[in-house]
């Protein structure tokens, strides 16, 4: 005779409780599915696009919100306080930039940007006389760290403009990858960290904006890296047919000649954000990017001139 | 060596793989196939003609890998006008070395969307007998493989309204119209018509959300950050994300 388990037997009891704890298990976890949302920060838009299910999905907005927030109180222009750790932090980062780009990023730009009115967007052209008392105000050197702070010289004022979006990326998609997230990207205004697959299962194509055109200049096929833009066509008025942009030359006191565009790519966001502005600025990108293995330049010259430093990165150019 | 027994060596041989992974790849879409020793005589003969004839469009090249005769071909290739692209990605036009097991009599073959194109007329047929007048077989196979061009960007099909950081809705940009939203910073008003979208009127202060100009690629974008407004444009996605 074929034993036959009973309701009450400890082998159906068994089966009964392995069967309801995977029914619970795939039941109950939630799918992930991709979300894309758009938040403002940093006085621009801040593109998300992330892989995780529904119920995570505040949780995400909340660690990017904290983060920016936390930036963007940090980093203000306005700020005098100097002294705390994300500052100090940055500013290593400001301070090897500036050595290895010859000085040609410099985070003591701030009296520039407010002279020829970017910072409050009522954009002037100043006097040579202007910017040449200007320019004794601009000296990253000139800055010194005392007693876990930064002092700066009478006058002078801090941008750093070209580094903290970007580190703000960094932290952000951090944070995200913290929580579980293995698919996603994080783009403020252009600074943009990827990270995993993208929605078709392939690496995130990224469009190079064309600096003069609608459209992009080429795509990019890349993840797990970050991707920054510098380009004298973002911020910029025009007096006598003539262009001024608001990535300075810290040696002029003018805006920086002879590219239209720099795209930087590598493993950190924030370096690429400052490696764009150096790169933009400096005479001589390739003896800056030399120094920084693991990232690439697509440089746009003035002449429309297309030319690629560094490290290969897929690349369609059109 | 003809065109029959070219085909049977390329079929025999690791040579078909670039063309057979490109129906995956989507590139590349055509290769030429060079067999010939000193390639610099030849190659920029041959690319110079097909752009002639249409064939080529970009003359941007690379070389990728070691090539026997690469500083040779790539001197030529410069001489005679083509820019060279140090960076194998951003090249149109790449070149790559392959070995014959078994020397060959020199030829030049084109293949294009899957079928074998005969370059051999007028220039080049001179040049075919020229190669084939030496009476000496050769090794070197010159691999030059040609991208397909992409389109650049693709134009939207809707715009996306975000208020205060909500969605408001979603407009056709085939359908004309204007619209006047209030905000928690104030007011805008857009125009969509001939497939663009803009601002028109703005209550905020520096009005660059006007001075924009008309969005109508896809993923383009009107910000006014004051009035907390978002005009993005939607359609067929060329890129996931765009820096710059």
């Amino acid at each position: 005779m074929v034993p036959v388990l009973s309701i009450q037997s400890p082998a159906r009891k068994r089966l009964f409780l392995v069967l309801f704890l995977v029914s619970s298990v795939t039941g109950c976890r939630a799918r992930s599915q991709w979300h894309e949302y758009t938040i403002l920060f940093f006085d621009t838009v801040c593109d998300v696009q992330v892989f995780c299910p529904a119920s995570q999905l505040d949780g995400t907005r909340e660690a990017i919100g904290r983060v920016f927030s936390d930036i963007e109180a940090h980093f203000s222009p306005d700020r005098s306080d100097l002294s705390s750790a994300p500052v100090l932090e940055l500013y290593a980062t400001a301070r090897r930039l500036h050595a290895d780009s010859g000085g040609y990023f410099d985070i003591s730009v701030g009296p520039l940007t407010r002279l020829w009115g970017f910072q409050t967007k009522s954009y002037r052209l100043p006097a040579p006389k202007e910017i040449a008392a200007v320019l004794l105000l601009v000296d990253q050197d000139a800055i010194r760290e005392q007693s876990g702070s930064l002092v700066l010289g009478p006058g002078m004022r801090l941008d750093w403009g070209g580094l903290a979006k970007g580190w703000g990326v960094d932290l952000a998609a951090a944070a995200l990858q913290d929580l579980g997230i293995t698919r996603g990207f994080i783009n403020a205004g252009g600074d943009l960290f990827c990270w995993g697959k993208n929605p078709a299962g392939s690496s995130w194509r990224v469009g190079i904006k064309h600096p003069r055109r609608q459209g992009y200049l080429g795509v990019l096929s890349v993840s797990d890296v970050a991707v920054a833009t510098s380009g004298d066509y973002q911020r910029y008025f025009e007096k006598d047919g003539v262009r001024y942009h608001h990535i300075f030359n810290p040696r002029t006191g003018y805006p920086a000649r002879g590219k239209q565009s720099v795209t930087v790519i590598g493993p950190e966001t924030a370096l690429c954000d400052g490696l764009s502005t150096a790169l933009f600025s400096s005479p001589a990108p390739d003896e800056i990017l030399n120094r920084y293995p693991d990232y690439s330049a697509i440089i746009v010259e003035e002449t429309a001139k297309l030319r690629v430093l560094g490290k290969s990165y897929p690349l369609e150019v059109f | 060596m003809d065109r029959r027994n070219f085909l049977r060596l390329l079929l025999t041989s690791p040579l078909a793989a670039p063309l057979l992974s490109a129906s995956r790849t989507e590139e590349p879409s055509s290769a030429l196939y060079l067999i010939a020793d000193n390639p610099q005589d030849y190659f920029p003969t041959i690319v110079t003609e097909m752009k002639k004839r249409g064939l080529v469009r970009e003359n941007r090249f690379s070389l990728h890998g070691p090539h026997p005769f690469g500083g040779e071909l790539r001197a030529a290739l410069i001489q005679r006008g083509w820019e060279y692209a140090s960076w194998t990605p951003a090249a149109p036009i790449n070149l790559t070395f392959q070995p014959l097991r078994q020397p060959a009599p020199p030829s030049f073959t084109l293949i294009k969307h899957g079928r074998v194109w005969d370059l051999r007329t007028q220039e080049l047929g001179k040049l075919w007998k020229d190669m084939n007048g030496r009476g000496s077989l050769s090794a070197c196979l010159t691999v030059a493989t040609f991208s397909k061009p992409v389109p650049s960007f693709s134009p939207g099909r809707k715009a996306a309204v975000f208020v205060d950081g909500k969605k408001r809705e979603t407009l056709s940009l085939k359908v004309h119209q204007e619209r006047r939203y209030r905000t928690l910073g104030g007011e805008v008003l857009i125009r969509v018509k001939n497939g663009q979208a803009e601002v028109l009127a703005s209550s905020c202060r520096h009005k660059i959300c006007q001075s924009s100009g008309p969005a109508f690629l896809t993923g383009e974008r009107i910000v006014c950050a004051p009035n907390h407004f978002l005009l993005a444009i939607d359609g067929p996605r060329f890129v996931d994300t765009v820096t710059g």
